[in-house]
């Protein structure tokens, strides 16, 4: 290895720390390459052709798109599906996954938004106030907050939370951008509510997700535990709560669109088990009958899952899951019982011909 | 059945290891016919694949076909396929290759094999952008500016290879059908060309 103090103007066009740092690629913190630009005072000319050429060499970069990606990947697929018979749950995943990736990398911000939408004065002229204290988080791990009621929040990297100066006397109210983990505490009389975008989530004790990135046409919301209302805030003034209220319980989650007006029902990405019993964790199946197997999956968690009871009255099933999450264990399941399933409204569809 | 559920959820748990060791193994498990592992693998790459493809054809839909091909081979004879731990010049090799034999196909050439230097490279450098935005070291950019249009097209596609795509020489040298040294070469003769001819002009 050779010692930056011997490097010629080529290695050091070809330094990938030093490439970083001309680029500002590097952590803000890391001053190596400053100071020793400062001590090498002899390289410094090097260094400076060095600069300029690692930045005459970039690209100009051609974009290619997540949405162009995704369809040509789509095309893809299908092609393939033409090829040989494709089992329909799995095109049906790697829909809803495609789905809430582009819903994520949508495209229009919260700042955007207010500084350009005149019809929400209410939410502009309240950021610019005094009248919040925000709470940013820069580093990369959550930051965990606890707000006057006891309420706790936990806030992903790069993402701010606003509280209210009189949080917790006459109202609880904060405002998000990026993304948070909030676990209320009960308070039937003062519900607890979390303005996002456009978007206003009302509970009132409860723990849910928040996740409304500026850069993200979409606000979403999912639950853990207990019952949310979410509703996309009237841009006009003063108007009377918007009749698109929605009732999410565990599981459930909400993608909101910022720039259409709608507001989509999932299932959440990942769900969780919500039963406290014991028995409904356990998910160890011998010779069952799969109404028992759906019961013991739908309490566990929470997720309405409908079927044809008489097609399938003579189906069974032994396995031992137990690891396996939820989208897994179902697939397990449905295999065994020759079934597919689909996901319609936040609720589980199966359908197939029923056992012998 | 069972083994690509486990191998699904070994996935799962695999996701905080660095994105090149992850790779192989998703390669591994596209080998083994999942289709997750497929579509993830597709995923990761397409963009690459697409501004590699552009900067020998300009014709962008024709470039997608190529891909989509490409793919759909790969899927066909995946249990043939050698275990690759980098996917990335794998299939950065494999997209060269079939643009260069389609492209002389569109020619009506008839020895596809005969291809060396038979083909375009274009890239655009930055450097326009940033003359216009940024009154520092003008004069110096300008000279740069002209001293990197003089490139050959192996020099750019070995730069571009380099330090747009970020592989190793030794890949470099796999993807341009070239040995290690001449890859080597190529990527410091350009370096060296470019400082000659911008601080001796």
């Amino acid at each position: 290895m050779k010692s930056y103090e011997d490097f010629t103007l080529e290695d050091f066009v070809q330094d990938l720390y030093f490439r970083k740092w001309v680029l500002g690629e590097l952590n803000e913190k890391d001053s190596f390459w400053e100071n020793w630009y400062t001590e090498n005072t002899d390289k410094q000319a090097i260094i400076d052709q060095a600069r300029s050429m690692v930045i005459g060499l970039q690209y100009i970069p051609e974009e290619v798109s997540q949405d162009e990606t995704d369809k040509a990947i789509e095309h893809i697929l299908l092609k393939l599906k033409d090829q040989h018979h494709t089992p329909i749950y799995r095109l049906l995943l790697w829909k809803v996954a495609s789905v809430l990736v582009i819903v994520f990398l949508g495209g229009m911000g919260l700042w955007k938004l207010l500084s350009t939408s005149p019809a929400s004065p209410n939410l502009a002229a309240t950021l610019m106030t005094e009248e919040i204290k925000w709470i940013n988080n820069d580093s990369h791990v959550s930051k965990r907050v606890q707000l006057p009621d006891s309420s706790k929040v936990d806030l992903r990297p790069l993402s701010r939370l606003g509280v209210m100066k009189d949080f917790g006397k006459t109202q609880r109210s904060v405002l998000l951008i990026g993304e948070a983990f909030f676990n209320v505490e009960p308070d039937p009389r003062k519900p607890f509510f979390v303005h996002s975008g456009n978007v206003v989530t009302k509970v009132v004790g409860t723990s849910f997700w928040v996740r409304s990135y500026e850069k993200e046409d979409n606000v979403s919301v999912s639950v853990v535990s207990g019952k949310v209302t979410v509703q996309k805030k009237e841009m006009t003034a003063e108007a009377a709560p918007s009749t698109s209220e929605i009732i999410l319980t565990p599981n459930q989650q909400a993608v909101i669109s910022k720039s259409e007006d709608k507001i989509l029902k999932k299932l959440a990405t990942a769900p969780v088990i919500i039963s406290e019993s014991e028995k409904y964790s356990k998910f160890r199946f011998t010779n069952t009958p799969i109404s028992d197997v759906f019961l013991t999956l739908e309490t566990a968690y929470g997720i309405t899952i409908s079927y044809d009871t008489n097609l399938f009255k003579n189906c069974n099933l032994t396995a031992w899951l137990s690891d396996e999450d939820f989208f897994e264990k179902l697939n397990l399941i449905c295999e065994t019982i020759q079934a597919e399933y689909s996901i319609t409204d936040g609720q589980i569809l199966i359908q197939g011909l029923g056992c012998n | 059945m069972l083994s690509s559920k486990i191998s699904h959820a070994r996935r799962a748990q695999l996701r905080n290891i660095p994105q090149e060791e992850y790779a192989g193994h998703i390669w591994l498990a596209f080998k083994q016919g999942e289709e997750e592992a497929f579509t993830e693998l597709m995923q990761l790459y397409y963009p690459a694949l697409l501004n590699y493809g552009n900067r020998f054809q300009k014709d962008r839909e024709f470039v997608k076909d190529c891909i989509q091909d490409l793919f759909l081979e790969l899927w066909k004879t995946r249990e043939s396929l050698a275990d690759v731990l980098t996917p990335k010049s794998y299939l950065l090799i494999a997209l060269r290759r079939k643009l260069l034999r389609e492209s002389n196909k569109i020619k009506w050439f008839r020895e596809a094999s005969e291809v060396k230097d038979d083909y375009e490279f274009e890239v655009q450098f930055a450097i326009e952008t940033y003359l216009i935005n940024n009154e520092i070291q003008h004069e110096d950019l300008k000279k740069l500016h002209i001293s990197l249009e003089r490139l050959t097209k192996r020099q750019r596609e070995a730069v571009y290879l380099r330090f747009y795509q970020e592989l190793s020489y030794d890949e470099i040298a796999r993807t341009m059908v070239i040995n290690y040294h001449s890859a080597v070469n190529l990527v410091y003769e350009a370096i060296k060309f470019i400082r000659n001819n911008w601080m001796y002009p």
